[in-house]
C-alpha cells in the first residue's frame, strides 16, 4: 500500500476518481505533507511508467486491416457478405482469399520443422482440408442437421458417427464427404462461419499414432499458416478439427464439439 | 444486421478502429504473446459483431469490448491448459514490445529496453485479474466504473485490485531499480521524469 496519513485516499486521487470536494482536501493536506506529496509523486511515476511502456505497443497493421474488414462484413446487408452457402460447398469469396494468402505464402523455418512431423494426422488432415478448398471440390452430401449427416453416413464407416452440435460456436454445418486416408473411412463434415471454413475428421484411431499426449494434456494443437489442426482422441475415435482463419477460433469450436462429444 | 440501427453501427466501427491498438495491448499483456494476442482481438471482434443487437442503446460499446476481450483471454487461457501447442509460427512477445518503442537516442533505447523489461517482468508477476485492472485502468484510461463494468465486478473490487497491483509493481520495480543504482547507473525511474 502507497504509504499515507490516514484518510487520505492517494491512488483515487491520482486516478481522478476522488470527488471535487474530496480532492480539495487532499491538495490541501499535499502542501503541507512532504510524506504524501512523496507518495504521490511515486504513484504518478509509476504510472507513467506503464503508460509510457505499454502504450507504445501496437496493433500489426494486417491484423487492423483483417478486423475492420471482419466488422465491415458484419454491419454490411446480406447482398454485401462475402460468404453464402451455396447449394454444395463453400463460397467462392473464401476460395479467393485463401488464394490471395497462398501467394504470399512464405515457407519459414518452422513450417519446415513442421513438414518434418511423424504424425501423418497432422499432416494429412490439413492437406486434404487445403485441397478441398483450393480444387474447390464438391460436398458428397449437403445437411443441415444432424441426423441428415449421420443417415448418409450409415453403413460407410465402421464406426459409430458420434453425436455433435449442429452450429458449434456459430459455425453452421453445411454438409460433408467420405474420405479414404490412413487406409481407413472417414467422415469428414463441413462447417461454415463468418471467419471461415472447418472440417471436422472423425475415423477409427485403431493403429493410428497420434501425437503424444503429456500428463493432464490431452489435445494438440498444430499450426500451418493459416491453417489450424486440432487432434484428440475421443474413446475409440481420432479426431482432426482443421480450419482457416483465426486459430483461437478453430481451438473454441474443437473446445465446444471434445464436450460435446464426450 | 438488417434491424441494427445504422448509426449505432458506425460507432461500433469508429470504437474498434479506435480501441483496436487498447485490445491488442490488453490481449498481448493478458495473453503474454503476439500471436495468441491477434487471435484474441480477432475472436473478441467476431463475438462483438454477433452480439451487437443484444447491445442496449445505452450501454457504452468501449467497455462491452474489453470485457469480450477479457472472456476470450479467459477461455483461451482454460483451453491452453489441457492443450500441447505443437507447433506456432509466432514469436513470444518478449522480442515484441522493445521493438516498436519510439526511442531516439542509444542512451534512450538502453533505458527504454530496460524499462520495458521491468515493467515486463513486475506484469508477468500479477495474477490474471490485477493485470486487466492495470491496463484497463492505468494504460487504456478507464475510470474505475467503466473497468467494473468491463470486468463485472463491483467498483470497490477494482480499487482494491488496483491498489495491490500498483504494491507489487513498485515492489518490482523499485528492487531492481536500487540493484542498477548500486551497479553506478541512475535510477530508471529518476531518468523517466
Amino acid at each position: 500500500m502507497v504509504e499515507t496519513c490516514s484518510g487520505f485516499d492517494l491512488e483515487s486521487f491520482v486516478d481522478g476518481e476522488c470527488t471535487a470536494e474530496d480532492a480539495a482536501g487532499i491538495r490541501r493536506h499535499l502542501a503541507e505533507c512532504a510524506v504524501c506529496s512523496a507518495s504521490v509523486d511515486e504513484l504518478e511515476t509509476l504510472d507513467r511508467l506503464l503508460r509510457e511502456t505499454m502504450t507504445a505497443e501496437v496493433a500489426p497493421r494486417d491484423l487492423r486491416q483483417r478486423v475492420l474488414a471482419q466488422v465491415e462484413n458484419c454491419l454490411a446487408p446480406p447482398s454485401r457478405a462475402p460468404l453464402s452457402v451455396g447449394r454444395r460447398g463453400f463460397a467462392f469469396a473464401a476460395f479467393g482469399a485463401l488464394a490471395a494468402s497462398a501467394v504470399v505464402f512464405t515457407v519459414g523455418p518452422r513450417l519446415l520443422a513442421w513438414r518434418e512431423s511423424r504424425h501423418q494426422i497432422v499432416s494429412t488432415l490439413i492437406s486434404d482440408f487445403e485441397t478441398f478448398l483450393f480444387a474447390e471440390r464438391v460436398l458428397d452430401f449437403t445437411a443441415s442437421e444432424v441426423a441428415g449427416a449421420v443417415d448418409w453416413y450409415g453403413s460407410k464407416l465402421d464406426f459409430q458417427l458420434p453425436a455433435f452440435p449442429v452450429e458449434p460456436g456459430g459455425n453452421r454445418l453445411i454438409g460433408g464427404r467420405l474420405c479414404w486416408l490412413f487406409g481407413r473411412r472417414l467422415a469428414s463434415l463441413s462447417f461454415e462461419g463468418t471467419d471461415g471454413a472447418l472440417a471436422l475428421y472423425v475415423m477409427s484411431a485403431d493403429g493410428l499414432a497420434l501425437p503424444e499426449n503429456q500428463a493432464g494434456l490431452d489435445v494438440s494443437v498444430h499450426r500451418k499458416g493459416r491453417f489450424t489442426n486440432v487432434v484428440w482422441r475421443q474413446g475409440d475415435l481420432a479426431i482432426g478439427l482443421v480450419g482457416d482463419g483465426p486459430s483461437g477460433r478453430v481451438e473454441q469450436v474443437a473446445q465446444i464439439l471434445l464436450n460435446s462429444m464426450g | 444486421m438488417n434491424d441494427f440501427n445504422d448509426e449505432r453501427g458506425r460507432e461500433f466501427e469508429r470504437v474498434v478502429a479506435e480501441q483496436l491498438d487498447g485490445l491488442y495491448r490488453a490481449a498481448l499483456r493478458l495473453l503474454g504473446n503476439a500471436s495468441d494476442a491477434e487471435d484474441a482481438v480477432q475472436e473478441c471482434c467476431a463475438r462483438a459483431c454477433n452480439g451487437l443487437r443484444k447491445l442496449k442503446s445505452d450501454d457504452a460499446i468501449k467497455p462491452w469490448l474489453f470485457r469480450i476481450l477479457r472472456n476470450v483471454c479467459i477461455d483461451r487461457l482454460r483451453w491452453q491448459s489441457r492443450v500441447r501447442l505443437v507447433s506456432t509460427d509466432e514469436a513470444d512477445f518478449a522480442a515484441g514490445p522493445d521493438d516498436c518503442r519510439a526511442v531516439n537516442t542509444p542512451e534512450q533505447l538502453c533505458i527504454g529496453a530496460a524499462l520495458g523489461r521491468l515493467v515486463d517482468e513486475g506484469m508477468r508477476g500479477l495474477p490474471f485479474e490485477q493485470r486487466a485492472v492495470v491496463i484497463f485502468v492505468l494504460v487504456e484510461g478507464f475510470t474505475y466504473a467503466e473497468a467494473a463494468e468491463a470486468l463485472q465486478v463491483p467498483v470497490g473490487t477494482v480499487r482494491s485490485r488496483l491498489s495491490r497491483a500498483r504494491a507489487h509493481l513498485r515492489q518490482v520495480i523499485s528492487s531492481r531499480d536500487k540493484a542498477v543504482e548500486r551497479a553506478g547507473t541512475p535510477r530508471l525511474s529518476r531518468l523517466l521524469g
